[in-house]
């Protein structure tokens, strides 16, 4: 399917609004959509402005599909005050999400900070429910506090399916799952094999300190793929704002092998 | 190979081709307005002005106007861009380029290109990046005394002139070359060299200090296209989705969430715009976004010369070589 021909959008409506954290809001929108896990949307909200979101739901789902909107400029801070009935209008889906391909019989290790859950999660419905193609399962999760952490329901049962899930918060306030400290914590103390393959997608001052206890523990950078965040402004590779060196995260990515866009990271 | 219709004609000929484009197409060339020649669209032939200095602001006004609503591209009119110099031409073609995946301007097809000689000034330098040659255009024109010789190069060019009854002379004009015969930049070099900013940060690091990130190169290159959207709200309670201009060197261009900015500090700033001309797009697309216009270096008020950069970047690389 090529989306990437125009400014074209679609409208969804919303059915049903769930706040997951403060300020963060989990909207269902009716109908199906085909996308692949790790590929992201525009959002647009008139008079306001266009943001970039990734699909959170099932992709297999086919009576709704769902995005997770946390308001924090002008465009989202208008956008979680619509309410089931309004319509969203969307355009998309952009870029080549999740390597799902390279991740076949291999251990494998995702690494959500914050918001970043976001776009991993229709990847662990897809790998959970073909789970015999995938060594092992590990996830770990960081956020700033616990109520920021997402997804709470969703956690509570993947521990139970997946190989390992450790939740890590900044501030603890009450007993969740988790426990006090950085994401970076229990990365140390994983025992990865020649086969492991890291997902990650955060912040982006994450990502580096991620990256060098990885490759300490003998992870080699063809297998740690990182999603990243930039600010989209077409999504279609044409206005540029998007780019690492050479690459636009928009065409190219969002999802890049540490090998590949290493060099480009310091540009 | 076929053969195109290359011919000498009058004045009052070229005007009666004039006429029959802009009667089929949007027509757009040089004119003058207030003194000034500017790059806008034409209703009659007496118009266009040829043969004059290369106008400030270059086509790419035309393709994608500041302010174009996002949903409402017309990609199916047909255009015809006249006047247009040799390096307006390439970048032209590598403009279409840049957006041949979406469907967002017109296709080649539908833009009928009518180019004229240039008169060059002290700050071009197509030779360098071998812009010189010709570009494919449908006809060009060029002063030939008091007459003018026109060459067509495509069917549709060739159409145009067998619809004013233009007939082939017995003795076929020439067209004068373009440029200085000096040695052009050697692209892989070129390439190579900018994609390696940490052997040359210092250099990048100059070159910024006298920079004063005003983005006036952005603005009257042909070939910077970056832009950003913004809601326009109208009388009817409605908005529309805009295209607007927007530079690189705007401190927010790289920003990311949390304002954290991706490209702090100038240098970074100018550094992506060398990258994204002569790595990034020679990545993508196959191509240089530089034609050697050299508006940027008569827009720049810090007096920054681009040609003198490329050059001083490359002998400085070349002497640690040796």
């Amino acid at each position: 399917m090529k989306n990437d021909l125009g400014f074209k959008f679609q409208e969804y409506e919303i059915i049903i609004k769930e706040e997951l954290a403060p300020d963060t809001f989990l909207f269902d929108l009716k109908g199906k959509y085909n996308f692949h896990p790790g590929q992201f949307v525009q959002v647009s909200l008139d008079h306001f402005g266009e943001a970039t979101f990734a699909p959170c739901s099932d992709p297999d789902n086919k009576d709704f599909w769902q995005l997770c909107i946390r308001g924090s400029g002008a465009a989202t801070n208008q956008i979680i005050k619509m309410l089931p009935g309004d319509k969203m209008k969307v355009r998309g889906p952009y870029g080549n999400g999740w390597p799902l391909a390279k991740l076949l019989e291999k251990e494998i290790i995702l690494i959500a900070g914050g918001l970043g859950l976001v776009p991993l999660r229709p990847l662990i419905f897809e790998m959970l429910r073909n789970k015999t193609e995938f060594k092992k399962i590990s996830l770990v999760v960081g956020a700033k506090s616990d109520s920021q952490i997402l997804f709470k329901d969703d956690l509570m049962e993947w521990s139970k399916k997946l190989n390992k899930l450790e939740a890590y918060v900044e501030h603890k306030e009450r007993t969740f799952l988790c426990e006090k400290g950085m994401i970076t914590q229990p990365l140390k103390k994983m025992k990865p094999s020649k086969n492991t393959v890291v997902l990650i997608c955060g912040p982006e001052v994450m990502i580096p300190y991620c990256n060098n206890i990885l490759l300490d523990l003998g992870i080699i950078e063809k297998n740690i793929f990182i999603s990243f965040e930039r600010r989209m402004e077409c999504g279609i590779g044409v206005c540029q704002h998007c780019n690492i060196g050479k690459y636009l995260v928009c065409q190219d990515g969002p999802v890049f092998s540490l090998d590949k866009i290493k060099e480009e990271l310091i540009k | 190979m076929e053969a195109f219709i290359e011919t000498i004609i009058t004045k009052f000929q070229l005007d009666h081709i004039l006429s029959n484009v802009i009667a089929e197409r949007e027509t757009y060339s040089n004119l003058l307005d207030d003194g000034k020649v500017i790059f806008g669209k034409i209703l009659k032939p007496s118009q266009a002005v040829f043969f004059k200095k290369k106008t400030v602001i270059p086509f790419k006004n035309i393709l994608l106007p500041e302010g174009q609503d996002a949903e409402k591209f017309d990609n199916d009119k047909k255009i015809a861009l006249v006047g247009l110099s040799n390096c307006d031409i390439w970048a032209l073609h590598s403009f279409l380029k840049e957006f041949a995946h979406t469907d967002l301007l017109p296709k080649r097809e539908n833009i009928l290109i009518i180019g004229a000689q240039c008169k060059p000034d002290r700050y071009c330098f197509c030779e360098k990046l071998g812009t010189n040659k010709f570009a494919p255009f449908d006809l060009f024109i060029q002063e030939e005394g008091n007459n003018i010789a026109i060459f067509s190069s495509t069917k549709s060019g060739d159409a145009i002139l067998k619809i004013t009854e233009i007939k082939q002379t017995k003795k076929k004009p020439i067209l004068n070359a373009i440029g200085e015969k000096t040695s052009k930049f050697d692209p892989l070099s070129l390439e190579n060299i900018i994609n390696n900013r940490a052997k040359n940060e210092e250099f990048w690091q100059g070159i910024a200090d006298n920079c004063f990130g005003c983005g006036a190169c952005t603005a009257v290159c042909p070939l910077c296209f970056c832009t950003r959207q913004e809601f326009e709200n109208n009388l009817a309670c409605k908005s529309s989705q805009c295209l607007k201009w927007d530079s690189c060197f705007a401190k927010r261009f790289s920003e990311v969430q949390n304002h954290y900015d991706l490209r702090p500090e100038n240098v970074d700033r100018l550094y992506n715009w060398y990258h994204h001309k002569f790595v990034r797009a020679k990545f993508k697309h196959d191509q240089f976004l530089c034609t050697g216009c050299g508006r940027c270096i008569e827009a720049c008020p810090a007096n920054l010369n681009i040609k003198n950069i490329l050059e001083a970047l490359i002998n400085k690389n070349e002497d640690k070589k040796e």
